[in-house]
C-alpha cells in the first residue's frame, strides 16, 4: 500500500464484511417476500374489479331485458352505483401501476447490489484486509531470524533522523528471546500519548476479558516465569506447554501461566501495532490495555506480533 | 399500512439500519484514503440504492393498503 494507513482494527472492517454478507443474505429474501406482498395485493384488486365488472356486465343485462312498463329506477341506482366503484377500481389500479414502475426501478437496482454489490464489496473487503494485515506489522527480515532480533533497530532505520536520535535503550525485558514472528518494541516507539487517553485508572479495565488486578498478575507472571524459560527455546515457545505445566501444578486457566503467555505471545491475543509509513510512532491495533500494563509496570518494551502468520 | 406491509418494511429498514450503523461505526477507525475509495466506490452505491428501496416500497405497500380499503364496497 502506497497510501497513509489509518485503521484502528482490522477486526471492524472484517465485522462490517461480515455484517454486509448477512445484510445481502437476509436482503434478497426480505425484497422477494416484499415483491410476491405486492403481487398478492394487485391481484386481490384485479379480481376484485373482474367482479365489479361482472355486477356491472349483470346489471346492465337487467336493464336491457326489463319490460318497457318496468320500474327500473332501483336497477340503475345500482348500476350507477356498481360503474362508480369499477372506474374507482381502475384509478386505484392505474396509481399502483405508476408505482409499482418506480418501485421496479429501486428493486431492480436493489437485487443487483445484493448479488454483484456484495460480491464486488466483500472481495475489495478481503483484498484490503489482507493487506493490512500484511502491512500490520514490524517486519523483520528472515535472514534475521526470527524474534530474537530487537525491532527498535530496524524501525528506526527507517524513519527520521530525529527519531533515531530518541533511539531507545534495551530494557532487560527485551533481552528474552521471542518465539519467532514476534519481537520487542520499545514503548517510545508507540503513539501513547493518543492511545492511552481513554486508560486512566483501573475501572477503564472493565470492559477487557480480565480487570486490571489480574491482568496485572498475568503480565507478571509472563515476566517471572515465562520470559526466563524462553530462553530455553524449544516447546517453551508454545502455548501447550504452558498448558501442561498450569496441569501439572493444578492451576486453571485463569490463574495459570498458559494464560500470562497467551496474553503475550499467542497469535489471536497478543499485542499487534501498525504504522504508516511515513508515521514516526505506532498505533495500537490491539493490546491497549497490556501496553498500559507494562507502562505501569515500568516495562521499556513490550512482545508485538511481527504480522507473519504462524503455522 | 397494515401489518404484514409494515412488518416487511419495518425488517428491510431495520437490517438497513443494522448495515449503515456498522459502516459508521467501521468508517470511525477506517479514516484514510483506502477507506474514502472504498466509500466512494462501494458503500455510496448502497445510500444510494437503499433509501430509495425503502421509500418507493413504503410508498407502493401504502398505497396498495388503502386501495384494497377504499374499494371494499
Amino acid at each position: 500500500m502506497n497510501e497513509q494507513i489509518e485503521v484502528l482494527s482490522i477486526e471492524k472492517i472484517e465485522a462490517f464484511a461480515a455484517t454486509l454478507r448477512i445484510f445481502a443474505a437476509r436482503g434478497l429474501p426480505l425484497a422477494r417476500s416484499a415483491g410476491s406482498h405486492i403481487a398478492r395485493g394487485q391481484a386481490f384488486l384485479a379480481d376484485r374489479r373482474l367482479q365489479c365488472r361482472h355486477k356491472v356486465e349483470r346489471l346492465e343485462d337487467a336493464v336491457r331485458q326489463a319490460k318497457p312498463d318496468e320500474d327500473i329506477s332501483g336497477i340503475f341506482r345500482l348500476l350507477n352505483r356498481a360503474q362508480e366503484e369499477y372506474h374507482e377500481l381502475l384509478r386505484c389500479e392505474s396509481l399502483i401501476d405508476q408505482k409499482v414502475s418506480i418501485y421496479e426501478r429501486a428493486e431492480h437496482a436493489l437485487s443487483g447490489l445484493l448479488q454483484d454489490g456484495t460480491a464486488a464489496a466483500s472481495a475489495s473487503l478481503k483484498n484490503i484486509v489482507t493487506a493490512l494485515q500484511d502491512y500490520n506489522s514490524i517486519r523483520i527480515e528472515d535472514s534475521l531470524g526470527g524474534g530474537t532480533r530487537n525491532v527498535s533497530e530496524s524501525a528506526n532505520s527507517s524513519t527520521t533522523s530525529a527519531h533515531s536520535a530518541s533511539s531507545p535503550s534495551l530494557g532487560s525485558l527485551s533481552t528474552f528471546p521471542l518465539p519467532c514472528n514476534f519481537a520487542w518494541v520499545s514503548l517510545k516507539e508507540i503513539d501513547l500519548s493518543n492511545e492511552m487517553a481513554g486508560l486512566k485508572k483501573e475501572d477503564d479495565f472493565r470492559e477487557v476479558p480480565y480487570p486490571y488486578t489480574q491482568l496485572k498478575e498475568a503480565a507478571l507472571l509472563f515476566k517471572d516465569r515465562v520470559l526466563p524459560e524462553l530462553t530455553n527455546g524449544g516447546q517453551a515457545m508454545t502455548s501447550e506447554y504452558w498448558a501442561e505445566i498450569d496441569r501439572h501444578s493444578g492451576l486453571n486457566y485463569e490463574s495459570g501461566v498458559q494464560r500470562a503467555f497467551e496474553a503475550f505471545l499467542a497469535p489471536g491475543e497478543c499485542i499487534k501495532l501498525s504504522r504508516g509509513k511515513d508515521q514516526p510512532l505506532y498505533s495500537i491495533t490491539s493490546g491497549r490495555h497490556r501496553i498500559k500494563m507494562a507502562l505501569d509496570l515500568g516495562w521499556e518494551h513490550v512482545p508485538v506480533f511481527t504480522g507473519k502468520r504462524i503455522p | 399500512m397494515n401489518g404484514r406491509s409494515g412488518q416487511i418494511v419495518s425488517d428491510i429498514q431495520s437490517e438497513w439500519s443494522r448495515l449503515r450503523d456498522m459502516w459508521k461505526e467501521t468508517r470511525s477507525i477506517w479514516r484514510d484514503d483506502v477507506g474514502s475509495r472504498f466509500e466512494k466506490e462501494h458503500w455510496k452505491k448502497w445510500e444510494d440504492a437503499l433509501p430509495q428501496y425503502v421509500s418507493s416500497l413504503e410508498n407502493l405497500l401504502d398505497t396498495l393498503d388503502k386501495a384494497i380499503q377504499r374499494t371494499d364496497f
